[in-house]
């Protein structure tokens, strides 16, 4: 294993927040230009939020198409103050939960389902296929959310503790179990 | 692998997953859900005369809202025909009957059906709505509104109706709800409704249809929900039956909800509070309720809840939220109080009841013993303390005979054993009012006493050894055998002091020395026909009185109070010798007196009680008059399992603070 313990070191990845925030804005102003570049650069992690609640790729998607549509209605709420990212995936969390309540399904997707991700999807890679398929089935439903989110969408920890109402150190912890976990699995124990 | 390359490989699989569908979106980001145009109320005079111009206030909805232009587009709009049996508008009226109309184009009711069964039942009277079909619509609403208010439904000021107008035609929704409303509007005049009157458009949506056949409610009331339940609301509630739990609500509780916004939370509805407070009322104060109305005021998170009862009206607040009982009302606690003393209201006196920022207390008085219960000063169910003591009268005047039974007792003496005793009642002007008081004085042997008795509950407060020709008809007798520590020594028969001397037992008193003060007086007078010394002196900014007596110098009256004017820094008395405060700048009670004031306060005396602390503490206070401070006792007794702490002025005996609690 190549990693230190000490290795949740923080850094900007995914989506630069100014960028997003000056996207947002003109979204507001009915710039459909800007939901588009906006929907570029942030659906993979509108996309985690509503997947790592659902379990199910295809009500992710919907709750993805539903969730810009969504921004674009609501972005003149939007406050210049904060997080841009933690705004969109708020609005993600709230209609995945309405969905989730919907449908009350709470029931865990067999193998079989989460095999559905890749081959639903054309872009999909062998190698994504693998770390979708291998790792999220292994991770709890917290720890899937937190590395999700934190690979997808640029928030630091802390940002993610505030967005899933969870202790910082609670996101640390499971964040760090569930890297070691997806790197086991990943890499096989003979690494470990 | 690195966390960061594996958190790369996640990222790429989640991008590559993800749906790629902008051309999706797109489609639909002309489309409005909901499609609120306004949701405004009027509000009604309450007067008979001309109806006046209502105000309107405008719910804040969210400005992209009112921004955009409705597109009745895809496939959610399709109720529009071109046929008289065609659907153009769902008008519904909400208040807790839901009632919804179908309309055609030229405004003809084609169905009328009452959506619960309040609704049903107001709709009994016009053959279950059948006799409204095919009546213009402005008929039809003004027959149900005049239903609803015989129906009692629209009474109180607290009561709402909600107009909703759903119809994919913006404009023809629009002036129907302004035809509407002024229609509920006079209906509610005539009828001298207090009820305010709310209403709203929007266009056809699936969502809100399949809500409203969930929840049972009409969809205007499932299109008032789902804006509780906007994903981009910070203060989306966690609730996961929160729509459920918001269509159980009236229309009031969400006019007031929607204003002072849920913070994710859900109020128990008005039906949860009368149950809390009906189950309060019969199991807590014994009360048998025969009717109950709940008033929700859910900008202070509670709902009033007017109980009729055995024994009269009773207000028991709930809060909104956690169905907590807030019994804040005196009766309430009064009530409990009783209970709990196993008396009922005739069988007291001096009810009454006075509260600090704490705690609410209800005191009264009944066969020989005042009773003093402790509440939480916004939630009175349950009983913090309470103290049961005994006294003789209350609030009267025990009379002179009974003052002096009580210096004696105290002195621990018969009537047989002392002399010349003379009783004098006094009011004393005390910082904490008036207290009547008696001041009995004899001799015991060769020693006078002066016992200072409280006038009404008969306490011993202070008591001195005075000078045996203070006692009147002082005559010369033998020692007593028992003598309580003396607190002046002094040779006897001496005619006058002195001015020196009686300014020195004045500053000696105050704790100050010469150097330190400026003299402003010094007579000397006959008073009662005693000779004294009146002295007056400034230091620090404090004029000090004093009384002195001229025969040995015993301080008969003592008063301080700020130098007029003082503050400024220059004054016209010169700066005293040392600025630095000192305790004794201040005139001080002394520790007994401060433990009779406690004690008096809390009816008990000194032998009735254990475990006495007395400790005497400045307490800062930082004033740029010049005042450095309070002096104050702290003093701490228990007595029946009960402990009492009091903080008492050190320089008035006034009680600051007290607190009495169980015993642990």
């Amino acid at each position: 294993m190549l990693t230190t313990a000490n290795d949740t070191v923080e850094r900007e990845q995914g989506p630069d927040r100014e960028h997003l925030d000056r996207l947002l804005n003109a979204v507001a102003q009915g710039d459909k230009d800007a939901l588009g570049q906006l929907y570029h650069l942030t659906r993979g992690a509108v996309y985690a939020m509503a997947l790592s609640m659902l379990r199910d790729p295809h009500e992710a998607q919907d709750v993805t198409q539903d969730a810009f549509v969504t921004i674009w209605q609501k972005a003149a709420s939007y406050r210049s103050q904060g997080s841009p990212m933690a705004w969109m995936l708020t609005i993600t969390r709230n209609l995945t939960k309405m969905r989730l309540r919907q449908s009350a399904r709470l029931g865990e997707l067999t193998d079989e389902e989460w095999n559905a991700i890749p081959a639903q999807a054309p872009g999909v890679t062998a190698e994504d296929r693998i770390v979708l398929q291998n790792a999220l089935s292994r991770l709890s439903a917290q720890e899937r959310q937190i590395v999700l989110l934190h690979a997808s969408s640029g928030l630091k920890h802390r940002e993610i503790a505030v967005l899933l109402e969870l202790p910082l150190s609670t996101v640390l912890s499971k964040y760090r179990r569930a890297l070691e976990k997806l790197k086991t699995q990943l890499e096989g124990d003979d690494h470990a | 692998m690195t966390d960061r390359e594996l958190e790369e490989m996640l990222a790429k699989a989640l991008d590559h997953a993800a749906p790629d569908d902008l051309e999706g979106v797109l489609s639909r980001c002309g489309e409005r859900r909901g499609n609120v145009i306004m949701l405004e109320q009027t509000n009604q005079t309450v007067n008979n005369q001309k109806p006046a111009k209502r105000s309107r206030w405008w719910m804040g909805l969210v400005a992209a809202c009112l921004a955009v232009v409705l597109v009745a587009g895809g496939a959610a709009g399709g109720m529009w025909y071109q046929s008289n049996r065609a659907v153009a508008s769902v008008i519904s009226l909400d208040v807790n009957p839901s009632i919804e109309l179908k309309v055609n184009q030229n405004e003809r009711v084609l169905s009328c059906r009452g959506v619960n069964e309040d609704a049903r039942t107001v709709l009994a009277e016009m053959n279950n709505g059948e006799d409204l079909v095919g009546s213009k619509l402005d008929v039809a609403v003004n027959a149900i509104v005049g239903a609803l208010v015989r129906h009692g439904y629209l009474d109180d000021i607290s009561s709402a109706i909600l107009i909703s107008v759903e119809d994919s035609n913006a404009d023809r929704a629009a002036r129907l709800q302004a035809q509407l409303t002024a229609t509920v509007d006079g209906v509610l005049q005539n009828a001298a409704s207090q009820a305010g009157v709310l209403s709203q458009v929007f266009s056809p949506d699936s969502d809100v249809d399949a809500q409203a056949q969930q929840y049972g409610v009409s969809t205007g009331k499932a299109a008032l929900i789902a804006k509780f339940l906007d994903p981009a609301d910070p203060a989306f509630p966690n609730d996961p039956n929160a729509a459920e739990k918001l269509a159980a609500l009236s229309i009031e509780e969400l006019r007031q909800l929607w204003k002072d916004g849920t913070n994710g939370r859900i109020p128990i509805g008005m039906p949860a509070a009368i149950e809390i407070a009906t189950r309060y009322a019969e199991d807590t104060l014994g009360l048998t309720v025969t009717s109950a109305k709940a008033d929700p005021e859910l900008e202070e998170w509670y709902y009033e809840v007017e109980l009729g009862t055995s024994a009269g009206e009773r207000e028991v607040r709930v809060e909104a939220y956690t169905g907590e009982l807030l019994v804040s009302s005196s009766p309430a606690a009064q009530a409990i109080a009783l209970r709990h003393a196993g008396l009922t209201e005739a069988q007291v006196s001096h009810l009454f009841t006075y509260f600090d920022r704490s705690y609410r207390y209800v005191c009264f008085y009944a066969d020989g013993y005042w009773y003093n219960y402790k509440f939480d000063y916004d939630k009175a169910e349950a009983v913090l303390d309470y103290m049961k003591t005994p006294q003789r009268t209350i609030y009267g005047d025990i009379g002179a005979d009974a003052a002096v039974d009580a210096a004696l007792k105290y002195a621990g003496l018969s009537r047989s054993q002392v002399s010349d005793l003379v009783v004098e009642q006094d009011w004393d002007e005390d910082g904490d009012g008036t207290l009547l008081e008696y001041e009995v004085k004899f001799l015991k042997g060769n020693a006078g006493y002066e016992y200072t008795v409280e006038g009404r509950i008969g306490e011993v407060l202070s008591w001195n050894e005075i000078p045996m020709d203070e006692v009147q008809g002082g005559s010369q007798t033998p020692a007593p055998q028992t003598t309580p520590a003396p607190q002046t020594t002094q040779a006897p028969a001496v005619t006058d002091i002195g001015a020196d001397a009686a300014k020195a037992a004045a500053l000696k008193h105050a704790g100050l020395s010469a150097g330190q003060v400026t003299w402003i007086k010094a007579q000397r007078d006959y008073d009662d026909g005693r000779l004294e010394y009146e002295l007056e002196f400034i230091c620090n900014n404090t004029e000090y009185e004093y009384t002195v007596l001229a025969s040995n110098g015993s301080v008969l009256k003592y008063e301080t109070e700020p130098v007029k004017g003082a503050g400024g820094g220059t004054q016209t008395t010169p700066a005293p010798a040392t600025q630095t405060p000192s305790a004794g700048a201040t005139a001080d009670i002394g520790a007994d007196r401060a433990k009779a004031a406690a004690l008096a306060h809390a009816g008990l005396s000194a032998s009735q009680v254990t475990g006495m602390k007395c400790e005497r503490d400045w307490e800062d206070d930082h004033h740029s008059d010049g005042h450095h401070g309070r002096l104050e006792y702290e003093i701490e007794f228990r007595c029946n399992g009960y402990e009492y702490e009091y903080t008492i002025d050190g320089s008035t005996g006034a009680i600051l603070d007290h607190e009495c609690d169980r015993d642990d």
